[in-house]
């Protein structure tokens, strides 16, 4: 139960900190806007459930 | 629901309301917990993991207990299928903004390898605030067992913020600018805001550690999506942060906090006892101490105005918990080390300034109690501090006097003339205004409230030892 305020910009500071994986997270954050940006449009954004796998690989290869 | 009646010899604990899953409760010296229905499953999964066996065997984390049971739940009147644990009792509560550097170092870097072990086994502190650290002596102990939970998928480290503003930024304020950081935490319980400690950093100096990610990219970040309508936290959670970039982020922090160190002190007091008393004197002193104790046991003792805790440690030998306090932080940072390194366990360091000492604060001026409200000692040394408060702070010397009456049961108090070098060299820039500042009329204030044990006079004859107890 998150009772304290994480900070919204504290919150995406967390992920520029990860590394290449916090990039990548933003990238998915923020897929559509940047395809679009060079127009391209995808149809729905990545369903979660996928990216929950992926996060689990690589959950996996740390460990 | 939250009771608020409560049985009449139990207290709810006035700083204990953020946490919707529990609250603390007193009964005297006993600290008892109440974890309400919401957090109780979550509690028995903590409970039986071996997280929690480690760090209690490791004496990183306060002991606990359950110690539910029909009549206690009754008596604190906790909501049907609430739980009760009792905590391991800290001698004498101490807040971050009476820590010396080191101690809140030490109180951070306590956080972040708790963090990273529950990080470990899956869970995740879902706070990070510096009261959740107290001092069993000189050694931090993590008081929160309500702060554990779950690690679940995409989590985000949902304290790393607060540990900025009450841990890292003060640290950093020292280390970086050599601006002390008690009086900022003193005034603002909820830290340094990102945004604001920014403005202090300026070309080259934005560059020290730690200053352009944790510091200027923050304050930049929350300054973006201040106004963002959409649940960021959501949105990174089913975007997949993991773990690892959890890990990464703590272990940066904590080498970059490993690596921040206090400012060289000029401290006004080092080596006060030996530069001030010639070794007769401080003989002579240190016996007078010593038979004011001998075969007796104390509980709380506090020694105000201690600069190297000699005396400190001359009565922890008979009592509980000696409170050994100081207005020099230099004198405060050497006695914390020199106490760690001795592994004492019983004396307590803290930065206090006797003519301004901590209030009582926060949410209905008592989430954060003041000194006094923390513990009446039953003996309170005054040792070559009588003539800072009155010439120095101006105190008159009666007021003085009621007031340690009123906060303490005996006292150990020196009296230090007019005539003496010390005395003289505090008038040395001022009009004497102190006509009453003499010692037949610190005897008769004195006098007044107390009852004097014992008397001495040191070689040099303006310097007077009284042992004395409160009128009854």
């Amino acid at each position: 139960m998150v009772y304290v305020d994480p900070g919204s910009g504290s919150m995406m500071l967390q992920l520029l900190l990860g590394g290449v994986s916090g990039i990548y997270v933003i990238f998915r954050m923020f897929k559509q806007k940047v395809l679009g940006f060079f127009g391209i449009h995808t149809e729905s954004p990545q369903p979660v459930s996928e990216l929950q796998a992926v996060s689990a690989k690589e959950d996996r290869n740390r460990r | 629901m939250q009771p608020d009646l409560l049985g009449a010899d139990f207290q709810r604990d006035r700083g204990s309301f953020r946490d919707p899953d529990g609250y603390i409760v007193r009964r005297g010296e006993r600290i008892f917990r109440v974890i309400l229905p919401s957090a109780v499953q979550r509690w028995r999964q903590f409970a039986s993991s071996s997280l929690i066996t480690d760090l209690q065997s490791d004496g990183l984390l306060i002991g606990t207990r359950d110690v539910s049971g029909a009549a206690l739940a009754a008596e604190l009147a906790v909501p049907a299928g609430s739980l009760v644990l009792e905590h391991e009792c800290v001698p004498f509560l101490s807040y971050p903004y009476e820590w010396t550097f080191d101690m809140l170092r030490d109180a951070a870097l306590l956080h972040l390898e708790i963090l990273e072990r529950a990080l470990e086994h899956n869970w995740i502190l879902k706070d990070a605030t510096a009261y959740n650290v107290q001092f069993r002596g000189v050694t931090p102990v993590f008081i929160d067992v309500l702060s554990f939970a779950p690690l679940r998928r995409g989590d985000v480290w949902a304290g790393y913020n607060q540990f900025c503003r009450l841990m890292l930024y003060p640290l950093m304020l020292e280390a970086y600018k050599q601006i002390p950081f008690q009086p900022w935490l003193r005034g603002e319980l909820e830290g340094i805001d990102p945004v604001i400690f920014s403005h202090m950093f300026r070309g080259l100096e934005q560059w020290r550690g730690g200053v352009l990610s944790h510091v200027k990219a923050q304050a930049y970040l929350q300054r973006r999506l201040a106004s963002a309508q959409h649940s960021v936290r959501r949105q990174i959670e089913s975007a997949g942060m993991t773990t690892q970039m959890i890990e990464r982020n703590v272990q940066r922090l904590r080498k970059l906090v490993e690596n921040l160190h206090p400012p060289p002190q000029k401290t006004t007091w080092n080596d006060y006892s030996r530069s001030h008393y010639s070794d007769e004197a401080l003989a002579r002193k240190e016996e007078f101490v010593c038979e004011c104790v001998a075969g007796r046991q104390f509980g709380l003792v506090w020694d105000l105005g201690c600069n190297d805790g000699r005396f400190s440690r001359i009565v922890a030998a008979t009592a509980g918990t000696v409170v050994a306090m100081d207005s020099d932080a230099g004198s405060i940072g050497a006695l914390y080390g020199e106490l760690r390194k001795e592994q004492r366990g019983n004396i307590l360091p803290l930065l206090m300034n006797v003519a301004n000492p901590s209030p009582a604060q926060g949410w209905g001026c008592g989430e954060r109690p003041s000194l006094l409200q923390r513990g009446k000692p039953e003996l309170t040394l005054a040792l070559a501090l009588v003539h800072h408060l009155v010439i120095s702070a101006n105190v008159p010397l009666a007021a003085l006097v009621q007031w340690l009456a009123e906060t303490t049961g005996e006292l150990v108090i020196e009296f230090i003339s007019k005539d003496d070098a010390m005395v003289q060299r505090l008038l040395l820039n001022k009009d004497d205004t102190y006509a009453d500042y003499h010692r037949e009329a610190f005897e008769q204030c004195l006098e007044r409230r107390f009852r004097i044990e014992a008397r001495a006079e040191l070689p040099g004859e303006t310097r007077f030892l009284y042992h004395a107890k409160v009128n009854d």
